[in-house]
């Protein structure tokens, strides 16, 4: 059981800045979901955490010890890999085994803990096999297995699922934040798969480019989403995007065939440029009287719902989240009202949020 | 699906392998019943009578003291070569898993030997083992060891062991690293989050997982060095002295081809080729048919 503090970790390969300053302190017991696009540094984060990697520049705490040089052994943590990284010449009890033999505990605890492991994970049957005479799931239960039986104040997941099928991806996912909780283990999962991120987390870290783009629990992230990349990346279909601006008094958002009143009016703000953001999912259709038309261009009927691509007048690309009863035709016009407390603002330069921005100012 | 070929020609396909049956029955199948033949036959030196005898070869072998020392020498020489070469090579390949930058030159550099014609690496440590002008028996005179192979046995032997060995480690390292490569990293990853040490990574995951690569250099290294090591013992010492170096097929080659006994030599050609066949059968049984891995 642990707290992990990350601050100011910084990591270069040769001339590339993979890290470029990361902070985010992990409460003990807290499953912190590391969410990104490939190629962000999150992976590159938790081998920096796990010691399979070195920084090049500030501290990572484990329990409020410096780790920063000590071996990956010698961390406390445990690792679920991408490929399982199972041992395939041995058997599954071996496999669990392994890292306790090497640490020279006593046969007979060797044993309890690894039957009892099993036994959570529904692997009792399968000891005596090897890895390949195993499934995909099974597998992946195995170098679950592998971390649980030592008791470790960390668990570390390198996208853990993206090796299984959809169905089964569901399965692990619920399995695994139920043994985390369980557990009481603090949790570090990367991943780059939005549903695993908003479902497993306590809190996300999204990463961007090798920094820190928003750490928050995941309701926050998407009710509240700090830049335009988080506002685009969590969200699906993502959220819409329109460049326009606040009229004099602040009071409206415009632009060429449109304007939507904004629930609080921001007066000192009047006439600035904004990015005005929203999700599919918060535009609703209103009978004629709507806030702005829409032409209807594809349908896509997901069954519960639909997604409307559409756009509005001045050929703004608009997408609407619509429930799978409405019945919409294509090219007809689509009169759609946003929910009054679900629109976001940001700065069309910095793509920061603007009332973030104001706090920041203050701060 | 059936996935089969079909020729349309009934005689393509015979035609297609035609070359390959040819080339094995004009230069093996031929030469090796000619041996059997001949290993039942005694012949004059002169080639003008020769005479059915059974296995009198064969009997006459096994009670010469000249040929139970030679099987002994071969033993010793293969046991030798085999073991330094696959340690050897162990050795480098791991050494050079672990490097991460300019592993090509260092690859590159540790194959060179390999291309290196056997006779002419035989003759480059003769030189450096040479007793007068040698770099190497210069060095070993100073630390008072006196070099001469033209004379000792037992230096002679070391010499041409070694000269056989440096050719072929190049060949152990490329599939000893080949092997180890294919390991995928997360897992002696695991293995070090685990609490293994790199000696006990090396141990429980590496070797374990590159056994069948070493089996497999296992059989074919004693092939090396019970046959391919010729050139080496020819260049270097001839066989001697005293006999000293002389493995069995250098025994073929100077019993058949300089003392002419015809019979006497087809009897010990057959003889290595039940060895090689041997050899070959426990690479195909326990090689060719080893699980693979995931």
């Amino acid at each position: 059981m642990a707290e992990v503090t990350v601050s100011g970790v910084e990591k270069r390969f040769g001339p590339v800045e993979v890290l470029k300053g990361v902070d985010v302190d992990i409460a003990d017991g807290e499953m912190l979901v590391i969410l990104g696009a490939s190629g962000c540094g999150k992976t590159t984060l938790l081998r920096l955490i796990a010691g399979l990697e070195t920084v090049t520049a500030g501290e990572i705490r484990i329990g409020g010890r410096v780790v920063n040089d000590l071996e990956p052994k010698d961390r406390d943590i445990a690792m679920v890999f991408q490929n399982y990284a199972l041992y395939p010449h041995m058997k599954v009890y071996d496999n669990m085994a392994y890292g306790l033999r090497n640490r020279g505990m006593a046969k007979d605890e060797i044993d309890r803990r690894v039957k009892e492991s099993a036994r959570i994970l529904g692997l009792a049957d399968f000891l005596d096999r090897k890895p390949r005479q195993l499934s995909g799931g099974q597998r992946q239960r195995v170098a679950m297995g592998r971390c649980i039986v030592r008791e470790p104040a960390v668990f570390l997941f390198d996208e853990p699922l993206s090796n299984l099928d959809a169905a089964l991806r569901g399965q692990m996912r619920v399995e695994i934040r139920q043994l985390q909780k369980r557990l009481a283990t603090t949790g570090v999962f990367v991943t780059h798969d939005q549903v695993e991120a908003m479902t497993l987390a306590d809190r996300i870290l999204l990463m961007n480019r090798g920094r820190v783009e928003q750490i928050g629990a995941p309701m926050d992230l998407y009710r509240r989403p700090r830049t335009t990349y988080v506002a685009t990346f969590i969200g699906s279909p993502a959220m819409n995007l329109i460049q326009g601006h606040l009229d004099a008094t602040g009071a409206r958002f415009e632009r060429e065939g449109l304007s939507i009143a904004l629930p609080t009016p921001r007066p000192r703000e009047g006439g600035r440029p904004v990015t005005l953001g929203i999700r599919p999912e918060d535009l609703s259709p209103a009978n004629g009287t709507g806030e702005f038309a829409l032409r209807v261009g594809l349908v896509e009927r997901l069954g519960a719902d639909q997604v409307v691509f559409g756009d509005v007048v001045g050929g703004e690309p608009l997408l609407v989240r619509l429930p799978g009863a409405y019945s919409v035709v294509e090219n007809d016009t689509l009169h759609v009202v946003p929910a009054p407390d679900a629109l976001h603002l940001f700065d069309p330069d910095t793509g920061l949020r603007i009332d973030e921005e104001a706090t920041r100012a203050a701060a | 699906m059936e996935k089969r070929v079909v020729f349309r020609h009934r005689l393509l396909p015979y035609l297609l392998v035609a070359p390959q049956i040819l080339i094995t029955l004009v230069f093996f199948i031929w030469p090796a019943s000619q041996a059997l033949y001949t290993s039942l036959l005694r012949e004059d030196a002169f080639g003008l009578r020769r005479e059915f005898v059974g296995f009198t070869n064969f009997q006459r072998l096994f009670n010469d003291p000249l040929y139970l020392d030679s099987v002994w020498t071969t033993l010793l020489f293969s046991a030798a070569v085999t073991f330094s070469i696959l340690f050897f090579g162990l050795l480098f390949a791991a050494m050079a898993d672990r490097i991460i930058r300019g592993i090509t030159y260092y690859r590159t550099l540790l194959i060179w030997p390999y291309a290196v014609a056997p006779a002419v690496a035989g003759v480059l440590w003769l030189f450096m083992f040479n007793p007068t002008i040698g770099i190497i028996a210069y060095v070993l005179q100073g630390v008072g060891v006196s070099w001469n192979h033209n004379l000792n046995g037992t230096q002679a032997l070391i010499m041409v062991i070694v000269a056989s060995v440096w050719k072929q480690i190049a060949y152990a390292f490329l599939f000893f690293l080949a092997a180890m490569q294919s390991i995928p990293k997360s897992l002696i990853e695991a293995a070090a989050i685990d609490g293994a040490g790199p000696w006990k990574r090396f141990r429980t995951i590496i070797f374990p997982l590159i056994a069948p690569t070493s089996f497999f250099l296992m059989v074919v290294t004693l092939v090396y060095s019970f046959f391919d090591t010729f050139p080496i013992i020819d260049a270097v010492t001839s066989g001697g002295p005293a006999r000293a170096t002389e493995i069995l097929v250098y025994k073929v080659f100077r019993d058949g081809f300089i003392a002419l006994d015809l019979g006497s030599s087809a009897a010990q050609s057959v003889i290595l080729m039940l060895i090689v066949i041997g050899l070959t059968v426990i690479q195909f049984r326990y090689v060719e048919s080893r699980v693979q891995y995931q």
